[in-house]
C-alpha cells in the first residue's frame, strides 16, 4: 500500500469514529498516532511528535487569545449589556416594519463586536428579545428562530473564536482574519434585516400571530420615549469595549492576545460597575471560561498532531494534485468544499469541522491561488450555517433550552430559521464569487 | 464541548469517598487542579493588562510576557483536562449515541467504554512520551527566556504536562470501569 492509500484509510477511520460518537480529540490523537507509526514504520517518531505537539505545539502566545476572548464574552453576557443594547435598538427602530425583529438583529450585531461566542449571544437574546417579541404579537417560534438566526453573527463579526481558530490552523494573521470578517458580517446583518422586513410584508402569517398588536405598537405615538441621556448611558459600556478591542487591534496598538486581555478586563470592570457580579458569580464565570477554552484548546492540540500526520502522508499535496488534474478550477473547488462543510455541519460542531477540514484544504486552496483570508471567511460562513441546520443545529438547541417553553418545539424553531439560512447561503455565494468582499481592508 | 455547545453551570460530580474511594480521590485531585487552572486564566488576564498598562503609561514593560503567556496556555490545558474528562465535557457528535440510548442502552455502554479506553491510551501515550523531557529538564535545570534578562525554569510546566496527562489517563480509565459497571448492572 502506498502512503497515500494509508492516509485515505486513516481519514475514513477518523470519520467513522467521529460519527460513532467518539470524543473528537481522542479520535484525532489516536488516528494520527497510528498513522505516523504505520506510515513511517517508526514508533519512536510517533512518540517524539506527540511530545512535541503536546508541549511546544500549544505553547504559543496566540493560543492565549482563546481563554481571554471566552472570558470577555461570558463577562459581557452576565453584565446585562445585551439587554441594554436591545432596549435602545428597540426604541430607535420602533416605527419600522418588524421593528422588534430588526432590533434583535441590530443588537446582536453590536453585541457580536464584543463577544466571539455564538452561544453567548443566543442565550442572552433568548431571555431578552423573545418574551418582548411574543408579547407584541410575534409568533413565538419565529421570535426564537430570529434569535437563533442572528446569533451566528457572533462568529463572523470580530472578535470571533472561529476566526481565531481558522487563523491558527491556516497560519494566517488573526488580525487580518478579523478585518476580513467585517464586510461579510455587515452584509449578513443587512441581509437579515431586508429578509425580515420582506417576510413581514409578504407572508405576515409566518412572522406574526397577531398582526394588529404589532401594527398598533408601531403606530402608537404615545409610547414612552427614552431620554437621550439614558440611551447614552446604556450604550456607553459596549461602545467603549468595541472601541478598546477593535480599535486597539486595527490601529496595531494591541496584539490579538493583548486585545483579548484588555477586553476581558474592560468587561470585568463593566460587570463590577453594573453590580451584576458577586464573588460566586465571578468564580462561576471563570470556571465556565476554563471548561469552554480547554475543550477548544485540547481539540487544537489534537488537530495540530493530526495535520502533522497528514503532511507526513503527503495528503494535502496529493489531493491538491487530484483537484488540479480534475480541472475544477478554484471556483469548482470552493463549491465542493463548501458543500462538504455544509454536510458536515449537519452532524458536527463548528470547531471540529474546522479542525478536520482546514489542515487538508488550506494548502490546496493556497496552491490554487485562493487568498487564505478569503478562503477562511467562506469556511466560517459555511460552518456557521451548520449551527442552524438539523439535526445538530446547536444555536437552535441553545435557544430552545433557554426558552424552555413547551409550546415551541425544536422543529418549529428549525423551520423559523430557514429564511436566515437562505440569507447566509446568498452571502456565502457572494463572498465565494467576489473575493474582494473579504479582502477589502487587507 | 466547544464554544457553541450549551454551557451548563459547573456542577461537580465527585462521588462520596465511602461509595467509590478511587473515584472520590481522583475527582478531588481533578477539581483542585481545575481550580488552579481557572486561577491561571485570571492570572493570564492580569499579566497581559499589567504589561499593556506598564508599557504605555509607566514606561515599564514586563519582559517575557509572551513567553510566559504561551507556557501558561499549556498549564491551563493540562490542569483542566482531567476534570473535563470526568464531567464528560469533551466535544463529540452524540447524535448516534443519543438515538441508541433509548433502543439499546447496553450497546451505548460498550461504545462509551471503548471510547474512554481510547482516551486513556491517548493520555497514557502523552504522559509516556513527555516523561523523558521532564527528567532532562530537571537534570539540566532547563529554563526559557533570555539569559541575563529573565529566566524561568521549565520544570514546573513539564511537571504539569506529565502529571495532568497521567491524571487524565486515570480519569478516562475510571470512566471505562464505570461504563462496564453500568453495562453489567443493566439487564438486557
Amino acid at each position: 500500500m502506498t502512503t497515500l492509500t494509508i492516509g485515505f484509510i486513516l481519514i475514513a477511520v477518523l470519520i467513522a469514529l467521529v460519527l460513532l460518537g467518539m470524543q473528537i480529540a481522542y479520535a484525532l490523537f489516536a488516528v494520527a498516532f497510528a498513522g505516523i507509526w504505520i506510515i513511517r514504520d517508526n514508533l519512536d517518531l510517533a512518540f517524539k511528535m506527540l511530545e512535541l505537539t503536546a508541549y511546544s505545539g500549544i505553547a504559543d502566545y496566540l493560543f492565549a487569545t482563546i481563554p481571554l476572548f471566552v472570558l470577555m464574552g461570558l463577562l459581557v453576557s452576565v453584565s446585562n449589556v445585551g439587554r441594554d443594547t436591545f432596549e435602545v435598538a428597540d426604541v430607535l427602530l420602533r416605527r419600522m416594519i418588524c421593528g422588534l425583529g430588526v432590533a434583535t438583529v441590530a443588537a446582536n450585531t453590536v453585541f457580536a463586536a464584543v463577544t466571539g461566542v455564538s452561544i453567548a449571544s443566543a442565550a442572552v437574546f433568548t431571555r431578552v428579545a423573545v418574551p418582548e417579541m411574543t408579547r407584541h404579537g410575534y409568533r413565538p417560534a419565529f421570535a426564537a428562530g430570529t434569535v437563533a438566526g442572528s446569533s451566528v453573527l457572533g462568529m463572523l463579526i470580530p472578535p470571533s473564536l472561529l476566526l481565531i481558530i481558522y487563523g491558527v490552523l491556516a497560519e494566517v494573521s488573526i488580525g487580518g482574519m478579523f478585518l476580513a470578517g467585517i464586510v461579510p458580517g455587515i452584509m449578513l446583518a443587512g441581509g437579515f434585516v431586508i429578509m425580515l422586513i420582506g417576510l413581514t410584508i409578504v407572508v405576515p402569517g409566518f412572522v406574526l400571530s397577531d398582526p394588529e398588536a404589532s401594527k398598533a405598537r408601531r403606530l402608537d405615538l404615545t409610547a414612552p420615549k427614552m431620554p437621550l441621556r439614558t440611551m447614552a448611558s446604556k450604550l456607553f459600556p459596549i461602545v467603549m469595549l468595541v472601541f478598546l478591542v477593535l480599535g486597539g487591534l486595527y490601529s496595531g496598538f494591541f496584539t490579538p492576545t493583548e486585545a483579548g486581555g484588555i477586553g476581558a478586563f474592560g468587561a470585568l470592570l463593566v460587570a463590577i460597575a453594573r453590580r451584576s457580579l458577586d464573588r460566586h458569580k465571578l468564580w462561576d464565570v471563570m470556571k465556565q471560561t476554563g471548561v469552554i477554552s480547554v475543550s477548544i484548546l485540547v481539540l487544537l492540540i489534537a488537530a495540530s498532531f493530526y495535520s502533522r500526520m497528514l503532511s507526513i502522508a503527503g495528503l494535502p499535496n496529493a489531493i491538491a494534485g487530484l483537484v488540479t488534474d480534475s480541472g475544477f478550477g478554484p471556483y469548482g473547488f470552493l463549491f465542493f468544499y463548501a458543500v462538504i462543510i455544509l454536510l458536515m455541519g449537519m452532524i458536527l460542531d463548528s470547531t471540529s469541522i474546522l479542525l478536520i477540514m482546514v489542515p487538508i484544504a488550506a494548502p490546496i486552496a493556497q496552491g490554487m491561488g485562493i487568498d487564505l483570508s478569503h478562503f477562511g471567511i467562506v469556511t466560517v460562513l459555511a460552518v456557521e450555517i451548520g449551527l442552524l441546520t438539523p439535526p445538530f443545529g446547536i444555536s437552535v438547541f441553545t435557544v430552545h433550552n433557554t426558552l424552555n417553553d413547551p409550546d415551541v418545539s425544536v422543529e418549529q424553531i428549525f423551520a423559523a430559521t430557514l429564511p436566515f439560512i437562505g440569507v447566509m447561503l446568498a452571502v456565502l455565494v457572494i463572498v465565494g464569487v467576489f473575493p474582494g468582499v473579504s479582502t477589502l481592508f487587507l | 464541548m466547544s464554544q457553541d455547545s450549551p454551557a451548563s453551570r459547573g456542577q461537580t460530580n465527585v462521588p462520596k469517598f465511602a461509595d467509590a474511594p478511587f473515584g472520590a480521590v481522583l475527582g478531588t485531585i481533578a477539581a483542585m487542579m481545575s481550580s488552579f487552572g481557572t486561577l491561571c486564566i485570571g492570572g493570564l488576564m492580569v499579566l497581559v493588562v499589567a504589561d499593556v498598562l506598564g508599557r504605555n503609561f509607566f514606561n515599564a514593560p514586563i519582559t517575557g510576557v509572551s513567553e510566559i503567556a504561551a507556557r501558561t496556555v499549556v498549564a491551563i490545558v493540562f490542569l483542566q483536562i482531567a476534570a473535563a474528562i470526568q464531567q464528560k465535557r469533551l466535544t463529540r457528535a452524540d447524535f448516534l449515541v443519543r438515538r441508541l440510548e433509548k433502543s439499546s442502552p447496553r450497546s451505548v455502554y460498550m461504545l462509551e467504554a471503548f471510547f474512554a479506553l481510547t482516551g486513556a491510551a491517548v493520555f497514557l501515550l502523552i504522559c509516556w512520551s513527555s516523561w523523558p523531557k521532564l527528567v532532562s529538564a530537571w537534570q539540566s535545570a532547563e529554563y526559557f527566556g533570555v539569559q541575563g534578562v529573565f529566566t524561568i525554569p521549565t520544570t514546573p510546566f513539564r511537571v504539569i504536562t506529565v502529571f495532568g496527562a497521567a491524571i487524565a489517563a486515570l480519569s478516562a480509565l475510571y470512566r471505562v470501569l464505570e461504563e462496564i459497571r453500568s453495562f453489567r448492572s443493566h439487564k438486557p
